[in-house]
């Protein structure tokens, strides 16, 4: 690949901090021409498919909750899915509002960490959130307190929001209460203020200017902004119902890398909030639409370090439609429910949702009960290759700028995918050579 | 009103990782704890800062297999003022993601945060490996923590 300067780097830069875990990006420039430039993912497999098997169908929502603690209701929530569908269970209405409800807790918290604690500290110039906090205290509590009401609504539904323990399959096995349903809607309410603020914090911060046209892939429903179930949907064109996700991920074994890559109709694609956004912004809720145009966020965006911008968004999204969904709730009054049933002990089936950074998959095969054979499919993997395509496409652009500007730039670039290499496997470490 | 609280941290797919959950099942198990000391387990990152920059307790506890330089199933009752939890660059550290004890403790410092506090009960692991089992020494260990923890609990 010819760059478009003149130019030989030699950078080795040890831990990328503010991603999750560990991995290198190699770039390899001599004398102008780019020789290299890999997304390096190291960590070991971490072998959750194969510690499925042989457990009864009830331990896999636990099980594979602690992939992540971040998306340990993302990870849950598809278990069931998988589970649910693969026996043949029914989901009542009150389970299908009370999920919804408990998905955007986690929304919340994740991307008010992702554009707070790991993404703001680029912008502002300091090097991690606690500079932060001395330099802007005001900043980091308001976080804090976002990331404390998301919290407490998970709480509220699901028993608590990392690793859940009231969630089943078939539906909950505790329901909130009509109090704690009005003290999290006035609290949402009151939340408002806070959303607003992030909303102005993102328009006085400025994201890198860099442009790259790839597939988007997300989950889609023509009547809701799309986080769990629905069709996958591409912005290349065409729908596939979730059984067909294998058509969609074609995973690849890749040298550098411990961890899969995926592609799709091109070499690679993206998933996300930038993904949704692209493929769903028409079903955002009014305020999240404004702040969409507040923020000059118009699809199709093709920049991805805008992502983040895209999880401001959907953090407005998520506050509103979370007390649309408690208003339904309180008109039609929580009543206890024992969870709905498996039909079968034996079957095939698909979840998927929309985890905070991406299109999610879990494919279960269970016998007489226990599980035999499990996929699991995280939106980092399906976004490896797209960020080497960036970087590739990136660094000849930037060729000319200092050695530690690349970096910064590359490492920013990285974040703004929000990568939880921890599901994949692990992450990064910036060498160049 | 809970005021104090014991918070396990450690992955209990991590073999010996898991002994933090461990002993908060024994407690909760053998020992009449009162109304006003709750038990926390399976702490993540996200927990621990809500627990302890939360302003919610007044003194916590916090379990976990620990590199002590000892052997396994050997442990200590230690406050920040005996120990240092880590050498890690904290004006460039990692990830919320997976913040560490000694970040989330540095993040209240920064904010001027009223904290907990603090004492930890660390437990020298044998073995961090894939396993839901706890070895051995490290479950002998087990009954010992709890008396300490529950005498710290009854000095306050």
């Amino acid at each position: 690949m010819a760059a478009t300067k003149p130019r030989t780097l030699d950078i080795n830069v040890h831990y990328i901090t503010r991603v999750e875990g560990h991995g290198n990006i190699v770039v390899n420039a001599q004398n102008g021409v780019l020789e290299q430039c890999d997304l390096e993912v190291i960590e070991a497999p971490r072998y959750f498919e194969a510690m499925l098997r042989g457990q009864p169908y009830q331990n896999a929502m636990h099980i594979t909750s602690r992939i992540c603690g971040i998306c340990a209701v993302a990870h849950s929530t598809t278990s069931l899915r998988a589970t649910e569908k693969a026996l043949g269970v029914e989901l009542s209405p009150q389970t299908i509002l009370l999920r919804k409800l408990n998905y955007h807790g986690e929304m919340l918290d994740s991307h008010v960490l992702h554009t707070y604690m790991l993404v703001a500290p680029d912008l502002v110039g300091v090097g991690s959130v606690i500079p932060l906090a001395k330099s802007a205290p005001e900043v980091v509590l308001r976080a804090l307190r976002m990331k404390k009401l998301a919290s407490d609504l998970c709480a509220a539904i699901c028993g608590r929001h990392t690793h859940p323990v009231a969630m089943t399959v078939g539906g909950f096995t505790h329901f909130p209460s009509k109090s704690e349903l009005l003290s999290l809607r006035e609290r949402l309410e009151a939340t408002r203020a806070d959303v607003e603020a992030t909303i102005e914090l993102f328009q006085s911060l400025k994201l890198p200017h860099f442009e790259r046209e790839t597939e988007y892939v997300a989950l889609y429903k023509d009547d809701e902004y799309c986080f769990i179930d629905g069709v996958i949907k591409s912005t290349d064109g065409g729908e596939w119902p979730i059984e067909q996700y294998r058509q969609i991920t074609n995973e690849r074994i890749v040298d550098h890398s411990t961890a899969k890559h995926t592609r799709h109709q091109r070499a690679s694609y993206m998933v996300g909030a930038l993904a949704r956004f692209n493929l769903s912004h028409n079903q955002l809720q009014p305020k999240a639409k404004e702040a969409a145009t507040a923020l000059n966020l118009k699809p199709k965006v093709t920049n991805p370090y805008l992502n983040t911008v895209a999880q401001v968004v959907e953090i407005v999204h998520c506050v509103e439609d979370a007390i649309q969904l408690i208003d339904q709730l309180l008109e039609r009054g929580v009543m206890w429910e024992e969870p709905a049933p498996p039909t079968r002990l034996t079957g095939e089936g698909t979840g998927s949702c929309e985890a905070p950074r991406g299109t999610l998959f879990h494919n279960y095969e269970i016998k007489d009960g226990y599980v035999t054979g499990a996929n699991c499919i995280i939106p980092t993997g399906q976004n490896l290759a797209n960020i080497e395509a960036d970087m590739r496409t990136l660094v000849p652009t930037i060729l000319d700028r200092s050695q530690a500007d690349i970096t910064q730039q590359l490492e920013m670039l990285v974040r703004a995918y929000d990568p939880c290499i921890s599901c994949s496997t692990h992450m990064l470490e910036v060498k160049f050579v | 009103m809970s005021d104090l609280a014991i918070l396990a941290l450690g992955n209990p797919l991590r073999g010996d990782d898991g002994v933090g959950n461990a002993v908060l099942a024994e407690l909760d198990r053998k020992y009449k704890l009162s109304p006003g000391v709750d038990l926390l387990y399976d702490c993540s990152s996200g927990d621990v800062l809500d627990a302890l920059l939360g302003g919610r307790y007044r003194k916590a506890i916090v379990v976990d297999a620990a590199e002590l330089g000892r052997r396994p199933g050997e442990w200590m009752l230690f406050n920040l003022q005996n120990a240092v939890l880590s050498g890690i660059d904290m004006a460039h550290c990692g990830s919320l993601h997976d913040a560490s004890l000694a970040e989330t403790l540095a993040l209240g410092e920064a904010l001027s945060m009223k904290m907990p506090e603090i004492v930890i009960a660390g437990v020298q692991p044998q073995e961090l490996r894939w396993s839901t089992e706890i070895s051995e020494d490290v479950r002998q260990s087990i009954p010992e923590v709890c008396t300490a923890i529950y005498q710290e609990l009854s000095t306050n």
